[in-house]
């Protein structure tokens, strides 16, 4: 039985295809249009989905899509009419892209894949995310929390899950639009001047540099109820504005003037050059404010999910839904909630919630997982012998002219050198003698990982320990602002190493979910992986999760003594992660990597 | 005509507009962006095609050109932003197609590119009257439009080459053309159509509005 998962038309469209109850591929559409956060209909990572087995659509057994089209529309028509008569412009976009589009979903479906109407299911947004996390998390029995922006109506969900009669979610209990920690987020984060739906991690990353100064303030917008719940206080926020400026006057007096978004912050993750006295009151301003929805939000989870394990009574937790990124929040949730085991998905977002309304749709009349396990690295394979022959016939004299503009311009004379490996471990040794001497490595193997994180798939290697190449890093690829941490990887095994002495290791260190402190006397080895709260967002990879991955830490280890390395997405500032070897060319003729790993092949810059 | 006619309305009003609002000239050089970034993932696509050596670097550094000139477009479009402008994802649409001949794929490069270039050289000197004393934006308009000259004269012996006679060329060239101007003619009565889409919305807004808003606030409290 083959059954297609799609999500679409808010932000990031994704599809997935679970046969026979595995999930055989899954993917954003982003990683094949190379438009970040790309919502249209997911047309070609549904072609990829249907490619990896080989099927036409019409052979499928059935396509779900991750919400109610017709509920959600209610809501939409609701907020548009509610602020009459000063909505009538939001009244007329959103009613003509719905009564266009939106709400004929089955019918575009069903014309775009040429299906028959009656294949088509839709299951409520939340409850895509619930299964995703549930189904994918292994327990037979767990609470579930998905908190994102918006679904139908629901913006947080509490759920139980079991397997132990059925496969079976419970609603215990729900809050609704508008009173959601997803929005009210993403309303601070274009306060302060970055792009909602997409600058959150770079709210979450200032929060370090500030203190909760204005907690109480952000408070008095997310109201905890006795119970353990919330409501957002809506006279902070326009109801006639829908994006564009959502703050009333009221939020002004309370947190000052927004932050223009092209302000500076002086901010710096690398200690050894970190001033704070540089910075303007302004600018700690904005840093506070983070700081302090940051606090909150996290107190508001802990409050959820203290409700949510007194309700279910469960070991078990599964977390899903946009907020479920937060890796700074996940990480108080497993050191401070009463859970045992925690698990959020992959990609706990839209994107991912294909999968979980495709895993859904499988198992609801079934019990039997065994044949179930997810996996991040679910997305599009390529061959790169193609990649081989364009690399030998390319002519770099040009590439001078288009390079990313912070990038330092190539020497004259500079050539490509090629070297085709017959096997992986013969690979290894020179990929670790680049990477030990200051060079900066684009890595690429095997299916791209489903999800945000780079976990050594589509990966930008150096260092952990040089901090001047991670700023020629930063500046010279990923233009990546300065107050930004980077990541690392470490193999399994030697973590204890690095990370201070922990209750217990979560899953969530599997997938750069969480945030850990660092050992003060390792510190100095993965420096330029550390925020400046002496934290770092950690991948602890084993064997199993990723094999060549997993040898290339070790041989690193062997070489430098410690198994780790700064592992960053593949991409350039602006664009989704890479997908295949044609873009990792792009990135690597315009800025200034070194040497880019495809599968088996090394391609350096040498003059 | 067309070109001269489209040249002239853009060179004498694009002055006028950007003046006057301070969001246009960010939203255009945004759409420009959209627009290269479209490009350059085209030919980023078309390099999966069985094609020779030569033809797939040519691919190649055009599609490095157009990633190239979406970023400065993008970086233009911040720099004289007063707001974060909204960036538009269109629906990607594959002009290259496996199970047609490439030199279909061709043929749509160049017309897209001519099509490309008139704008880039009316905005050119468009862009000399909005902005007196930027020198950098005109100066990069010229760049593009000079880049997309090159791709226009690789698509034309390529496509030349392809079907190894200059009439069965410009056939496929015009049968593209025609095609385009069918979906412009589409668009536009789209468009037309909206016009009365949105005063019947604006209709039943006021008509509907004050029977529903209150159970509508009750709602969302």
């Amino acid at each position: 039985m083959d059954v297609l998962g799609i999500s679409a038309y808010y932000h990031d469209a994704g599809a997935a295809i679970v046969s026979d109850g595995k999930v055989v591929a899954a993917a954003a559409e982003e990683r094949f249009t190379r438009q970040k956060h790309d919502a249209n209909f997911p047309k070609f990572a549904i072609d990829f989905c249907l490619q990896t087995l080989g099927l036409d659509a019409r052979e499928l057994d059935r396509i779900v899509f991750y919400e109610e089209p017709h509920l959600k529309f209610v809501r939409v028509l609701t907020s548009a009419l509610a602020p009459f008569p000063f909505s009538s412009g939001a009244f007329v976009r959103s009613m003509k892209s719905w009564l266009s589009e939106k709400l004929w979903i089955q019918n575009d479906i069903s014309k775009r894949l040429d299906v028959h109407p009656n294949k088509i299911e839709f299951i409520p947004h939340h409850l895509s995310h619930a299964a995703q996390a549930f189904l994918g998390s292994g327990f037979s029995d767990a609470a579930i929390l998905t908190v994102d922006a918006v679904g139908e109506w629901s913006c947080t969900s509490l759920y139980h899950g079991s397997l132990n009669e059925g496969l079976k979610f419970e609603l215990l209990e729900e809050i609704s639009y508008p009173h959601s920690l997803g929005l009210l987020y993403a309303a601070f984060t274009g306060f302060l001047g970055f792009r909602p739906n997409d600058g959150e991690c770079s709210v979450m990353a200032l929060a370090a540099f500030g203190k909760p100064t204005y907690a109480e303030k952000v408070r008095q917008i997310i109201r905890s109820e006795p119970d353990g719940s919330y409501r957002i206080d809506q006279s902070y926020f326009k109801r006639d504005q829908f994006g564009a400026n959502p703050f009333s006057t009221k939020f002004f007096d309370t947190f000052g003037p927004p932050r223009g978004f092209k302000e500076s912050l002086p901010f710096s993750c690398f200690s050894d050059h970190l001033s704070l006295e540089r910075t303007s009151t302004n600018q700690q301003r904005f840093a506070d404010i983070a700081a302090s929805l940051q606090l909150v939000l996290e107190e508001t989870l802990l409050n959820l999910i203290s409700k949510l394990s007194r309700m279910t009574g469960s070991h078990n937790l599964c977390l899903a839904g946009g907020v479920a990124l937060n890796c700074v929040a996940n990480s108080r949730i497993v050191n401070e909630s009463p859970f045992e085991e925690i698990f959020i998905p992959p990609d706990p977002g839209d994107g991912g919630a294909a999968v979980g309304a495709a895993t859904y749709s499988y198992y609801s009349t079934r019990s039997d997982l065994s044949n179930f396990k997810l996996s991040p690295f679910l997305g599009k394979e390529y061959d790169v012998s193609e990649s081989v022959k364009l690399v030998r016939s390319l002519d770099i004299d040009g590439w001078n002219s288009h390079r990313m503009r912070e990038s330092l311009p190539h020497p004259e004379g500079m050539r490509l050198q090629t070297e085709v490996y017959e096997s992986f471990p013969e690979l290894i040794p020179r990929v670790v003698d680049d990477i030990s001497r200051g060079k900066i490595v684009g890595w690429f193997q095997g299916r791209f990982e489903n999800g945000p994180r780079a976990l050594g798939n589509r990966s930008i290697l150096i260092n952990p320990g040089n901090i001047e190449v991670a700023k020629r890093l930063s500046k010279t690829v990923k233009q990546r602002a300065s107050f930004r941490p980077y990541a690392f990887s470490i193999a399994e095994g030697s973590a204890g190493q690095v990370l201070a002495p922990r209750k217990k290791v979560a899953h969530t260190t599997k997938w750069m979910q969480s945030v850990e402190p660092i050992n003060e006397s390792a510190a100095p080895l993965v420096k330029a992986a550390i925020h400046i709260d002496g934290t770092t967002r950690v991948q602890i990879c084993g064997f199993d999760d990723n094999p060549k991955y997993h040898e290339l830490l070790s041989a690193y280890g062997q070489a430098a003594g410690l198994p780790a390395l700064l592992n960053t997405s593949f991409n350039e500032s602006g664009y989704p992660m890479i997908a295949s070897p044609a873009e990792a060319l792009i990135v690597f003729a315009r800025t200034n990597m070194d040497t880019l790993v495809l599968n088996n092949v090394v391609i350096r810059k040498s003059t | 005509m067309k070109m001269y006619l489209r040249r002239f309305a853009i060179r004498t009003l694009i002055p006028i507009v950007w003046r006057i609002s301070k969001d246009r000239a960010p939203a255009t050089l945004q759409r420009f962006a959209s627009t290269e970034a479209d490009s350059a993932w085209q030919f980023l696509n078309a390099l999966q095609a069985d094609v020779d050596d030569e033809l797939r670097n040519e691919l190649f550094n055009n599609a490095l050109e157009e990633v190239h000139h979406a970023s400065e477009f993008e970086r233009m479009s911040v720099e004289c932003a007063t707001s974060l402008v909204y960036k538009p994802k269109p629906e990607r649409t594959a002009l290259w197609n496996p199970r047609k001949p490439f030199a279909h794929f061709l043929a749509y490069v160049y017309v897209g590119e001519s099509d490309v270039y008139q704008q880039f050289s009316a905005y050119s000197s468009a862009v000399k009257e909005a902005m007196t004393g930027q020198k950098n934006r005109r100066t990069f308009f010229d760049v593009a439009k000079e880049d997309e000259d090159g791709h226009l004269t690789l698509a034309k012996r390529a496509l030349f080459q392809e079907f190894g006679s200059r009439r069965q060329a410009e056939r496929e060239i015009l049968k593209i053309r025609l095609r385009r101007a069918y979906q412009t003619w589409l668009r536009t009565s789209k468009q037309l159509g909206e016009v009365s889409t949105t005063m019947i919305l604006g209709l039943i807004y006021f008509l509907a509005g004050p029977v529903f808003f209150l159970a509508c606030r009750r709602r969302l409290k």
